[in-house]
């Protein structure tokens, strides 16, 4: 064995890893992780903002449609009711004029 | 003390006076609605009322205008209609302690049908406070229905004329108007 392959046979024999790399790789790739996500969000706070007022906006508008169909309903309910109740009246004071014009005629 | 107690009563007595006055229908009605083959509950009370208005002037017709102007006026709108199959199914103990609330100083019988051959018992009452009007209760006991009406405000027959042609109100209805001195308005009986 000429002095270059013990060289080369030196080079490529197999080293163990020292102990806890595969802990320490795991721990670097999920360090790294976290900082590219909150790069990301970091990078564009304007349509973070964006997208907050539009959410408010959307449930500022959901609940006032909301409020406006459940008032919308109540308000129908009390106009009917309010015929109900005319319509009552003016049939037993018609029943009353129809009975004092039998008598007095 | 006791002289504030007593004109602190008297104003609050006094301004619930002013404010109306529900008629209590008795529980038993409860018992005769379970039995009526068609039964009306209304009950608006003066926000109930404004809300009935806010949605009849988007109508923006000539009836919807009169009937807000009515509205304007009145501080609730209570009303028991019963209707039954077969005759007979309520008898003097229910109508009675209604008749009992409208027998005040303040209530008037302004309209008293009594037809003693079809059993059909109307009579319109009106309340005055103070000779202003304080509202007016139609109560009718039929054969097979028995209906109260009251609309509780400063309410002017003139009000219900202003109605007339719609709602099953005749056209040419003129009410009497309310004698303070003399109780009793148009009283007819049939035996």
């Amino acid at each position: 064995m000429d002095p270059f392959e013990e060289h080369l046979k030196n080079a490529l024999r197999r080293e163990e890893p020292r102990a806890g790399f595969a802990g320490r790789v795991r721990a670097r790739i999920t360090v790294q992780e976290k900082r590219t996500r909150r790069a990301s969000w970091s990078s564009l706070p304007r349509l973070r903002w964006a997208l907050g007022i539009l959410l408010c906006v959307g449930i500022v508008a959901g609940v006032s449609y909301r409020h406006d169909q459940v008032e919308r309903a109540r308000g129908e309910a009390a106009k009917q009711q309010v015929y109900v109740a005319l319509r009552l009246a003016g049939a037993k004071m018609q029943l009353a004029e129809l009975k004092v014009r039998h008598l007095s005629e | 003390m006791k002289r504030i107690y007593a004109v602190a009563l008297v104003v609050l007595t006094a301004t619930l006076a002013a404010q109306g006055q529900k008629i209590e229908i008795p529980s038993s009605w409860d018992k005769l609605a379970a039995k009526a083959d068609e039964v009306d509950n209304v009950t608006l009370d003066k926000s109930m009322l404004g809300l009935a208005a806010k949605f009849m002037k988007d109508d923006n017709d000539q009836d919807s205008v009169q009937i807000n102007r009515l509205l304007g006026k009145l501080n609730g709108i209570y009303v028991r209609h019963l209707e039954f199959k077969n005759p007979g199914e309520f008898t003097e103990a229910d109508v009675e302690p209604v008749r009992a609330q409208l027998q005040g100083p303040e209530w008037s019988h302004v309209v008293d049908v009594n037809n003693k051959n079809s059993k059909e018992k109307v009579v319109i009452y009106m309340r005055t406070v103070n000779g202003k009007s304080g509202g007016l209760v139609i109560f009718a006991e039929e054969p097979t229905e028995l209906t109260f009406v009251q609309l509780d405000g400063s309410i002017d027959p003139q009000d219900i004329d202003a109605l007339s042609g719609n709602f099953g109100i005749p056209k040419d209805v003129h009410t009497p108007k309310a004698n303070p001195e003399k109780p009793n308005g148009a009283t007819a009986e049939k035996p």
